[in-house]
């Protein structure tokens, strides 16, 4: 179920969902709410011409973040913006902190503008879910598909999150619940094996 | 909440850290996260599952090599009440 954007509105009051900072009335749709632009950027390094350079993600000892360390470019917007040439591809934040409780029931998804997709600019490669228990900034993989140069600016509108509601609580949400008791329940969780853990009765389960 | 030892490092901005965890088969995790997720030299991981010495935790986000859970020695673990 999609929240609208009075229960999105409800879920901040109650801490349900935290944004930092707070987003402003003008960042809601009907059911969805907007996030901006943050200044840092990464930007993939072109591959000089006769090099033949192979990124093996399957390889046990790669390293995606040293990867995007040595080989993306860290810039920040200025004051005149960021030119996005057609083809390009860049990773970008949310200027906003994202934190999704983990018994608040709710999951999150990144989705791009329709005033940005219409250019061409896409925010997300494949992976727009953001998961229960999810804290931090939103990491954009931002790709420009269309012919024109975009400039993009700090802090403008950059992509929308469609807040749903999960069903239940995930496993994550009640580790730690047995620390410290005795008896049958703590029995299960500190000797059974990780199968044990799918026979915990419902009645267990925090709100 | 659970912690497990990692080592920190700097993140791509300056909110986040960049964390490796030894797993059960001696493997390095590495893993984004948010600074606020750490304590000292340990992230916080609820754990998931236990089977014998080794412990599965759920990380905040997904690894560098795709994995949400790890299995992780007991002694990598920090419980507190």
């Amino acid at each position: 179920m999609i929240l609208t954007d009075r229960e999105i509105q409800v879920a901040l009051a109650t801490g349900q969902i935290k944004i930092n900072p707070t987003p402003t009335e003008d960042a809601y749709s009907s059911s969805s709410l907007d996030l901006s632009l943050g200044s840092k950027l990464r930007i993939w390094k072109t591959t000089p011409g006769g090099v033949d350079s192979v990124v093996s993600p399957a390889d046990p000892n790669f390293r995606v973040l040293a990867a995007v360390e040595e080989m993306a470019e860290a810039r920040n917007i200025g004051p005149n913006g960021y030119i996005l040439e057609p083809g390009s591809f860049l990773l970008a934040w949310t200027a906003e902190s994202v934190e999704l409780p983990i018994r608040s029931r709710l999951a999150a998804r990144v989705e791009g503008k329709s005033s940005l997709a219409r250019l061409g600019i896409g925010v997300h490669v494949t992976a727009p879910t953001i998961h229960a228990g999810f804290r931090g900034l939103i990491q954009l993989e931002v790709c420009n598909h269309g012919p024109l140069r975009v400039k993009l600016a700090h802090r403008m509108p950059v992509c929308q999150l469609i807040f749903e509601q999960t069903l239940g609580t995930p496993e994550k949400g009640y580790a730690g619940q047995f620390l410290g008791q005795s008896g049958e329940g703590a029995a299960q969780r500190s000797s059974g094996s990780s199968r044990s853990r799918r026979s915990r009765p419902s009645s267990r389960r925090p709100k | 909440m659970t912690r497990v030892r990692c080592l920190v490092q700097e993140g791509l901005v300056s909110s986040e850290r960049i964390v490796r965890i030894k797993t059960s088969e001696g493997r390095q995790e590495e893993v984004a996260v948010s600074a606020s997720q750490i304590r000292g030299s340990a992230l916080e991981a609820p754990v998931i599952g236990r089977e014998g010495g080794k412990i599965l935790i759920e990380l905040p986000r997904e690894s560098s090599s795709g994995r949400w859970r790890l299995w992780v020695n007991k002694d990598q673990l920090i419980e507190s009440a």
